[in-house]
């Protein structure tokens, strides 16, 4: 141990490192750390770990987190703190701090490394297994640590095991299905200035173990009794502790209300450590066993039947004289002391176990809910188990009977500052359950979690609800996490860029260079719109779109999801998948098709191409490739595995690129020079096998425009160099790169929906005007569908396209469209007709158009509807959503 | 986190699976089927409180369909069996509302 | 002259004195479909003069002509990856003609790339970012496993003692690429 310095309230405290901030601030004198959260009354350490209730604390230090009890930070050496009154203020600024994850597999997890897990530990090592012991104290050893004791020479073999790892300030968090545990590792903090800036401040562990120990511990639980919250009272085992192992100094004379004999030996030990302890008062008829003899021995008074009904402070607000009752008399007088240790109990700490849904058990022996559980998985062990390792003899006594007044400020949470007197309010109100009254008063939802206000709550209600026993009210049910866990931890080093995937293409440095702004298309980087220097997005979609139309332009088509289709079933497989026909393609020639899922609703779309007999390419949606690749899986695996089909992804082993325009095919007649692109041999919708160099390509003839346009497909590595050159080939045509919104006014503009754009997942292929697409002659995926009534009902909303009055006006995606001079209904609403699904300014026709879902559109055309937008109600004529080339001239030439 | 037994790979968190609702239910021949029917096989999926036979699917692994039983309130696993092999019974726990209890 | 590019051109070769990371460009691969048991099996592993390992997450290794390894990698009852055999589409296409077997062989060379991490703390590392159990006992030298990382789905493969695998598609490299270099930042 070394002498550190710390700031404490922008004063310099000294500490042994690594002791307790608490029993540094005690030692020092400081009785009052901050005041309580609603009643502003002072209030002082009270515990020893993380069930204190009152001594918050903010890090000024380090990460500024807030709402940490002075008695788990461990000071060292740069540490700054203020103390809080129970409400915290999160930083201003991030959390720079790094936090990361680790997964870790055992044959053995031990939680708990005091007696008990320690010795759990060394029967499974003994057995051949590997054991993971994760304690949150800083040594091991449990109460030994409190008790100032060494570890026992075996226990210190176990430690030193080849096969056990040994985490310390680390806490177990959670215990979920299937022996999973997630903990917190704090790695940094208790080094203060010295933490190396590469180590993590925190790691999550996520835990699979084939058996899980759980050998938690307990805590120590308090009196109710009327003014039971002032500084100077506390845990007796707190308090005994802060005496004899951190030679705090500051009290004098001592009194103790116990009910067990954990009461006796913390008297003994404050008696040795030099306090003047006055009395111990019992609340049990009679005790015996080693530490009732001995502190008689050692001359403590002890009075059965007694206990401390109310306090007195002195003008600081610290305790000074403490009002005794006698139980059988009630009679009372009064006793002068600054320091009450209060010694109520123990409470096994059952919330790991009741994360699983583990009851706890009552025990009247024990006065205290048990969890004695033993299967292949999970054991408990040590105090959760019932093995208090003493002669405690406890009674079931939770304080003595209080007159209103007095329960008002007999406090059960003292972090929410809810009093018995709360408690009954509740009850009164027909609150009997625990887990009502909890809801009620807010007992238990503050930062400790009712750890040992639970308990305290439970025992009031007993009175309350009848004198009933603790096993008729039961136990509240924990949730993870046991302690406070900063959500920096929990993102680990998924933030910023590492926070999603972010896919792209092999091309992406190349958009990069060229200035592309980008679009995300779920995890796809897209190229949004290519600004030249001083453009708008507007200005820069206005040219793309010209030279699309007008010229010849560019784009990355990679992102399509791709998939090989291979099978003497294949074709048969496509015509079950698609809505149109397959079989009938010839090989060498594109279709596109859509799919539907049972229910008749449109679901993916794409161009498949044939490539032989029993070998076809699929295309689908960017966001669609995952799913699709599914669905086709689905049925092959559990509906038609007499099919002979193998479906592999391709997406990324093939890269597209687009070249559309007027001047596309004499451009590329200059890249492609083995294969005639000419009109008549090489026809819309077909494909063609060509090479560029010696690398194999694939050419089609698809238009996702309405443009002369082809498609090269050619394998991921070969794509850059490939659209290198057909860039510089292409700069006496004045090639133009464009991006995803380019790409979505030319589809607009020939009435080309996107599923899951211009579709909201209720529309089926009529719906969207494209009863061409479904087949008569054959059975597939969602035909039966077409013929369930609401299917077939008329009023459903169809895909047309709406013209704004004003030909500059945009109208926003997502608007709604009511009919002309709607009139509000009484509850001032108007019902609408449809939305705007595709919303864009076309420079070929020189002015805004939309593509809509209207119900009943096909039959609305040329009908004014209304589109409000704010005040403003933009008038708009409902039209074909075919704007552009309705002849289809242009992708055929 | 669910630990998911797959039968080609073996135990796998659940991050790595998609659910498939009720096992057992095949696609019947649309043609024979009435309205009333069909919307059946489209729409309902058995969702009891207990043991309950299921379809999962290996997504991030195998890619291959598979059928287990889980208990729904206590997250046990049972018995795991592939497509268009005989189901085995749940386990002779079933029936019982929370073998934890 | 047309050269083929990786999609993690460029990035600085990782090396730190406790794991190595380094991306293995252009990895021959292929896909293999093929129903086990069947004849179309047997004589695919016939042809290919390669063992098909039948259990999911198995390997098995052979040395081609000119002296390279050629890797089975069986990722499902039905499907292997075929990494470094060159010639395996050109033994099987006479064999796919024929119209006899049912199977399916597809390259997808391009679509992962490989990351090779080699090293005393290589596990550690990866067990940062991989959800699966890597105990020795578990994940042997010759083990092959998918999954996800970082979200990003992965092939992870054990092909050395201390060295590792990760295939990841290409169009996710960059993004695993940031996150496993920033895993091995502490055991620096």
């Amino acid at each position: 141990m070394s002498e550190v310095s710390f700031i404490f309230d922008d004063k310099l405290y000294k500490g042994q490192k690594g002791e307790p901030m608490a029993a540094a601030l005690l030692r020092s004198g400081l009785l009052s750390i901050t005041n309580s959260t609603y009643h502003g009354r002072p209030r002082g350490v009270a515990g020893l770990g993380v069930e204190e209730p009152n001594a918050l604390v903010q890090m000024v230090s380090g990460t500024k987190e807030s709402m940490l009890p002075a008695t788990v930070i461990e000071v060292a050496d740069g540490l700054a703190a203020h103390s809080l009154t129970g409400i915290g203020a999160l930083p201003e600024a991030p959390d720079e701090a790094r936090y990361d994850k680790t997964n870790h597999y055992v044959d053995t997890l031990v939680i708990g490394a005091g007696l008990a897990g320690l010795k759990a530990a060394e029967e499974y090592l003994c057995a051949g297994r590997e054991v993971l012991l994760i304690d949150d104290q800083p040594v091991p050893g449990g109460h030994l640590r409190h008790l100032g004791l060494e570890l026992p020479a075996a226990l210190r073999d176990v430690l030193a095991h080849g096969n056990l790892t040994y985490l310390c300030r680390c806490t177990a968090v959670g215990l979920y299905d299937q022996n999973y545990v997630v903990a917190i590792e704090r790695r940094s903090d208790h080094l203060g200035n010295s933490a190396p800036a590469n180590r993590s401040r925190i790691r999550v562990w996520h835990i699979r173990a084939d058996k899980i120990v759980l050998a938690p511990g307990g805590f120590q639980r308090p009196l109710i009794f009327a003014n039971n919250d002032r500084p100077g009272i506390m845990l007796s085992h707190a308090a005994a502790t802060y005496v004899a192992v951190h030679g705090v100094r500051i009290f004098s004379r001592a009194v103790v209300a116990t009910v067990d004999n954990q009461g006796y030996r913390d008297a003994l030990r404050l008696r040795h450590a030099g306090v003047q302890v006055q009395g111990i008062y019992d609340a049990r008829s009679g005790a015996g066993g080693s530490s009732v003899d001995a502190a008689r021995a050692a001359g403590i008074p002890a009075r059965f039947r007694a206990t401390v009904l109310d306090t007195a402070a002195n003008a600081e607000g610290t305790l000074h004289s403490l009002t005794i009752q006698d139980l059988d008399t009630n009679e009372t007088f009064q006793i002068g002391a600054d320091l009450l240790a209060v010694s109520g109990g123990w409470t096994p700490i059952v919330d790991l176990a009741t994360h699983i849904g583990i009851k706890p058990v009552w025990s009247e022996e024990h006065a205290a809910f048990l969890v004695n559980h033993s299967t292949d998985q999970l054991r408990t062990a040590g105090m959760l188990a019932g093995d208090f390792g003493g002669d405690d003899d406890p009674s079931v006594f939770f304080g003595p009977a209080l007159d209103p007044e007095q329960s008002r400020y007999a406090y059960i949470d003292l972090q929410r500052d809810a009093t018995l007197h709360d408690l009954r309010r509740g009850v009164g109100a027909g609150l009997t359950n625990i887990e009502h009254i909890k809801r009620y008063t807010t007992i238990g939802t503050a930062h400790d979690q009712g750890k040992t206000s639970g308990m305290l709550t439970i025992g009031a209600l007993c009175q309350l609800n009848g004198n009933v026993s603790p096993a008729d009210v039961g136990t509240l049910s924990f949730r993870p996490p046991y302690v406070p866990v900063p959500f920096a931890a929990l993102a680990g080093r998924e933030r910023g860029e590492l926070s999603d995937p972010v896919r792209i293409t092999v091309l992406h440095p190349w958009h990069v260079e060229a200035g592309a702004v980008f679009e995300d298309v779920g995890q796809w980087k897209r190229p949004w719109y290519f600004p030249k220097p001083g453009e708008s997005m507007e200005d820069a979609v206005r040219r793309e779109c010209t030279a699309a139309r007008q010229g010849v332009a560019v784009m990355d088509a990679s992102t399509l999801g791709k998939i090989d289709i291979q099978g003497p079933d294949a074709a048969v497989f496509l015509d079950r998948i698609y809505t149109n026909i397959f079989s009938t393609l010839p090989e060498g020639q594109c279709r596109y098709g859509m799919m539907c899922k049972a229910d008749g609703i449109a679901f993916d779309d794409g161009v498949t191409t044939r490539l032989d007999k029993n070998h076809f390419f699929m295309t689908t949606t960017t966001g669609g490739a995952a799913g699709v690749l599914a669905w086709l899986e689905e049925w092959l695996q559990t509906e038609w595995p007499d099919l002979k089909v193998y479906c592999t992804s391709v997406t990324e082993h093939i890269s597209t690129i687009a070249l559309v325009g007027p001047k596309s095919r004499q451009l590329l007649r200059e890249l492609i020079t083995d294969i005639d692109l000419s009109k008549d041999a090489f026809p819309f919708m077909h494909s063609r096998k060509a090479t560029i160099d010696g690398i194999p390509v694939r050419i089609a003839r698809i238009s996702f425009s309405g443009e002369l346009a082809f498609e090269i497909n050619v394998e991921w590595g070969y794509a850059r160099p490939i659209w290198e050159r057909l860039w510089a080939l292409g700069r006496p045509y004045d090639l133009t790169a464009y991006g995803t919104e380019t790409m979505h006014v030319l589809r607009a503009e020939k009435g080309y929906i996107i599923i899951g754009q211009d579709t909201d997942g209720t529309q089926t292929p009529y719906d969207l005007n494209m009863s061409w697409i479904v087949s008569k002659k054959k059975e597939f995926i969602g035909k039966r569908s077409f013929q369930l009534p609401y299917l077939k009902t008329t009023g459903r909303q169809q895909l047309v396209g709406l013209l704004p009055e004003n030909h500059d006006e945009v109208i926003p995606e997502g608007a709604y469209i009511t009919v002309l001079n709607a009139q509000p209904d009484k509850q001032g609403k108007t019902s609408h007709i449809g939305f705007v699904t595709s919303s864009y300014y076309s420079p070929a026709l020189g002015r805004a158009f939309a593509l809509t879902l209207v119900a009943d559109g096909l039959n609305r055309m040329g009908e004014v509807v209304a589109v409000p937008i704010g005040k403003k109600m933009i008038h708009a004529t409902i039209c074909d959503a075919v704007f552009i080339d309705k002849e289809n001239i242009r992708r055929y030439s | 986190m669910l630990y998911i037994p797959c039968p080609h790979c073996g135990l796998r968190n659940e991050t790595e699976f998609h659910y498939g609702a009720e096992a057992g239910v095949s696609y019947p021949d649309p043609k024979v089927m009435t309205d009333t029917e069909w919307a059946k096989y489209l729409h309902i999926r058995a969702n009891p409180k207990g043991w309950l036979a299921e379809r999962w699917v290996h997504f991030a692994g195998c890619g291959r369909w598979f059928n287990l039983w889980r208990n729904t309130i206590t997250h046990e696993i049972g018995p795991v069996w592939l497509p268009f092999t005989i189901q085995p019974k749940a386990t002779d726990k079933i029936g019982e509302e929370d073998p934890k209890a | 002259m047309i050269t083929k590019e990786s999609p993690l051109k460029g990035m600085n070769i990782g090396i730190v004195a406790t794991v190595t990371i380094r991306e293995l460009p252009g990895l021959h691969t292929i896909d293999l479909r093929v129903a086990p048991g069947t004849a179309a099996q047997v004589v695919v592993a016939e042809v290919l003069g390669i063992d098909l390992p039948e259990k999911p997450g198995r390997t098995r290794m052979k040395t081609v002509s000119g002296g390279g390894e050629a890797h089975a990698l069986c990722l499902a009852p039905d499907w292997w990856l075929i990494v470094g055999f060159g010639e395996a589409e050109e033994k099987l296409a006479p064999l796919l003609l024929t119209n006899d077997y049912h199977f399916s062989i597809v390259d997808v060379s391009g679509q992962r790339t490989t990351i090779e991490l080699e090293g005393p703390k290589v596990r550690e590392v990866l067990a940062h970012l991989w959800e699966q159990d890597l105990r020795e006992k578990s994940f042997p030298v010759g083990s092959v496993s998918q999954g996800l990382m970082v979200k990003a789905p992965v092939i992870v493969w054990h092909i050395a003692p201390f060295r590792y695998r990760v295939m990841v598609r290409s169009s996710f490299a960059l993004h695993l690429w940031k996150a496993l270099t920033d895993a091995v930042e502490e055991w620096m």
